[in-house]
């Protein structure tokens, strides 16, 4: 025992320089997944700028729900050429899209999924991924900067548009902060990066969201408001029926 | 159900339909909401013997929406059509603001929305508006319910909303919809074309008869539609008109021009559509079994009159198979085989269309770059082909402009033949508010 006694501090001081002693990668990849999963469901208001290489913005306002890893349910507010416009994702082979001006919900091929999301840089993939374990294995880990960098192989037979992902995250938290995609010829072309951490009804959560293309040098910016967290929203409100009524 | 339950929704049936009637009552109506879109379009034709300007429609739309309360919705909007060309025949006319300045004004839809009528899991929706059935890409043969809008040839996929009461009730992912139309819309038809879709009946002195205003001419349809699975399908019948009239009556009489008399038959159509993917490949089928009434033609030359069927009452299949992928660079590739065009009826007189759509953009969706190719089989050996390519710059939100062409080929007797002379290049420029 008293041996322990003095080996302690040196333990104590491993383990705040080495948080991650004792964890595989898996684990660590499974505890981000938790804190991005860690609400039943989610609701807010996003604002995207869209900024091009000359600087030229465009701006989007969106109404984001989601529950659980699979429904989601994004609708634009602005701007008003596609004012209306409402994509539902069940699974991730179950994807819908509603065009007002057609009155007619339209199912899409997953296919699209690897294609911009109206013109952001966000891919519909990207915008509905909450969970990265479940197509991803956690092949390496390392600590850069005071943060978790994990090597992300896509699993065999998972449809995933990237070769593979490098992601950060909080040591602290678990929290997500950035993500590097690579495409299938290795190269890397894009970035995430999630900043204005905060603490909200418990849960954290990145507040702002800049995703970069780097060969297009085309940025967007997402910036979440009025977020609310377990409103107890049913499994209905991810429905078809939802998805043509009018926001209000 | 029991009594009292009967009484309440009996009283919740009268509460909403008073709600109507009077405005919505005391229910705070939220700030209207206006939008809509002007759209600019220029056509020059050079499929005949010289190139001109098509008199083409610009288009105004505009839209209110307003939702009252959490279950109510309004939605209207007016179509405004104004030409670019006078109308003038004599000094009269230069007189006439409508003659200098022809335009077309109506109600393309109005309607009210009622969520969870009588019943939380039953939504209306009743006055004019578009109800567009069957999950094939703008190719359907089981959407009967509004009519044809042939009015642009260029966008000859498009529908007219039509006056309908319709109920959707939700069964968890399953829903039945019912809707019934008082009557018959007819189809829109291009300005001075309906031959381009009818054939040489479209070339006569004509009369249509419109069926009688009676609840016995009025339409009605049901529809289920459900998933299993990662399958999503429905079931249809509907009871109503073709909205593309036939020749009835047909008078030659020398030196008289020819005259013929078109009515609406009565049709059924029992139909079913599916959708799903397979390795992300988008797959659907949609086929409608037409059930048509038989028709009889009367012909009159040179006084001496003789009948015969002009229209068997033997039913006959259309449909649409097609799949959709978006490849790794981008490109999207859109392809259907559409049996029996919208005009098209009776088993010996559907032809096969296939369509090969391709789409990318580029400068992160600046530019839209669209190759659409038709390849049209009639009766498996006379061919006709259409090539329509648009480039779309859409850098600036809320506006796009575009320029393409509708260039087509056909030989004898094939639908795309008779469009020939009306190969067209057009600009477009369109602003959303």
């Amino acid at each position: 025992m008293r041996r322990f006694k003095s080996i302690l501090p040196i333990l104590i001081l491993i383990f705040y320089a080495f948080p991650s002693w004792g964890q595989t990668p898996d684990v660590i990849l499974s505890k981000i997944d938790s804190v991005q999963n860690a609400f039943s469901d989610m609701s807010a208001t996003e604002q995207m700028r869209l900024i091009d290489e000359e600087n030229r913005i465009k701006e989007r306002v969106v109404e984001i729900q989601q529950k659980g890893k699979e429904l989601r349910m994004v609708r634009f507010r602005e701007p008003a050429d596609v004012r209306g416009v409402g994509f539902l994702r069940l699974a991730s082979d179950r994807l819908y899209l509603y065009l007002p001006a057609f009155r007619k919900v339209r199912r899409i091929a997953s296919s699209a999924t690897n294609e911009n999301f109206m013109g952001t840089d966000f891919t519909y993939e990207d915008m509905s991924r909450s969970s990265y374990s479940e197509d991803y294995l956690a092949r390496d880990m390392s600590m850069q900067n005071g943060q978790y960098r994990l090597l992300l192989e896509p699993k065999s037979g998972a449809d995933v548009n990237y070769h593979h992902l490098v992601i950060f995250a909080d040591t602290s938290n678990y929290v997500l902060r950035k993500v590097e995609f690579y495409n299938r010829e290795e190269e890397k072309t894009k970035e995430l990066t999630i900043n204005d951490v905060e603490n909200i009804d418990g849960y954290w959560m990145g507040k702002t969201m800049s995703m970069k293309s780097l060969e297009e040098n085309h940025e967007t910016v997402l910036k979440l408001s009025d977020i609310r967290f377990d409103q107890g929203l049913s499994d209905s409100e991810f429905s078809q029926r939802t998805l043509k009524r009018p926001i209000r | 159900m029991n009594i009292e339950r009967l009484i309440s929704c009996a009283k919740k049936a009268t509460f909403i339909s008073v709600m109507l009637l009077t405005g919505f009552g005391t229910t705070a109506i939220a700030q209207p909401d206006f939008s809509g879109f002007l759209e600019l379009d220029k056509r020059f034709v050079t499929g005949g013997d010289s190139t001109y300007i098509d008199n083409f429609y610009n288009q105004f739309r505009l839209e209110m929406k307003a939702p009252v309360g959490s279950q109510l919705y309004l939605f209207s909007s007016l179509d405004f059509r104004f030409y670019d060309f006078p109308k003038t025949q004599s000094l009269i006319d230069l007189e006439r603001m409508e003659s200098q300045f022809p335009y077309d004004l109506s109600v393309w839809e109005a309607f009210i929305d009622v969520y969870g009528f009588l019943s939380e899991d039953l939504d209306i929706r009743v006055g004019k508006q578009r109800i567009a059935w069957g999950r094939a890409d703008k190719l359907n043969p089981t959407d009967n319910l509004n009519p044809n809008d042939f009015s642009d040839l260029v966008n000859f996929t498009e529908m007219v909303p039509s006056w309908a009461f319709k109920g959707t009730w939700y069964f968890g992912n399953n829903r039945l919809t019912g809707v019934w139309l008082p009557g018959i819309t007819p189809v829109l038809l291009p300005k001075n074309g309906a031959n381009l879709f009818l054939g040489d009946a479209g070339t006569f002195d004509d009369e249509l008869q419109l069926p009688e205003q009676r609840p016995k001419n009025s339409m009605f349809a049901f529809r289920w539609d459900g998933s299993i699975e990662k399958w999503d399908y429905s079931l249809s019948y509907f009871n109503g008109y073709d909205d593309i009239p036939i020749p009835v009556k047909m008078s030659l009489t020398p030196p008289d021009p020819p005259q013929v008399e078109m009515k609406f038959p009565r049709m059924q159509v029992i139909g079913a559509d599916l959708v799903t993917e397979i390795s992300g490949i988008g797959l659907w089928a949609e086929a409608g079994l037409f059930l048509p009434e038989e028709v009889e033609m009367v012909s009159e030359v040179n006084g001496i009159s003789s009948r015969e069927t002009q229209f068997e009452d033997e039913p006959y299949v259309k449909f649409t198979l097609g799949g959709d992928y978006t490849f790794s660079n981008g490109i999207y590739l859109n392809t259907q085989w559409m049996h029996g065009f919208f005009t098209e009826r009776g088993a010996g007189e559907l032809n096969n269309y296939f369509i090969v759509q391709l789409e990318k953009d580029y400068f992160n969706e600046d530019v839209l770059i669209t190759l659409g190719n038709t390849l049209e089989v009639n009766e498996w050996s006379n061919l006709g082909y259409g090539f329509s390519p648009e480039l779309t710059y859409q850098a600036i939100d809320n506006f796009d402009a575009g320029i393409g062409a509708f260039l087509v080929w056909g030989e004898q007797g094939t639908l795309l033949d008779r469009w020939e002379d009306l190969d067209q290049i057009f600009v477009r420029f369109r602003i959303d508010f």
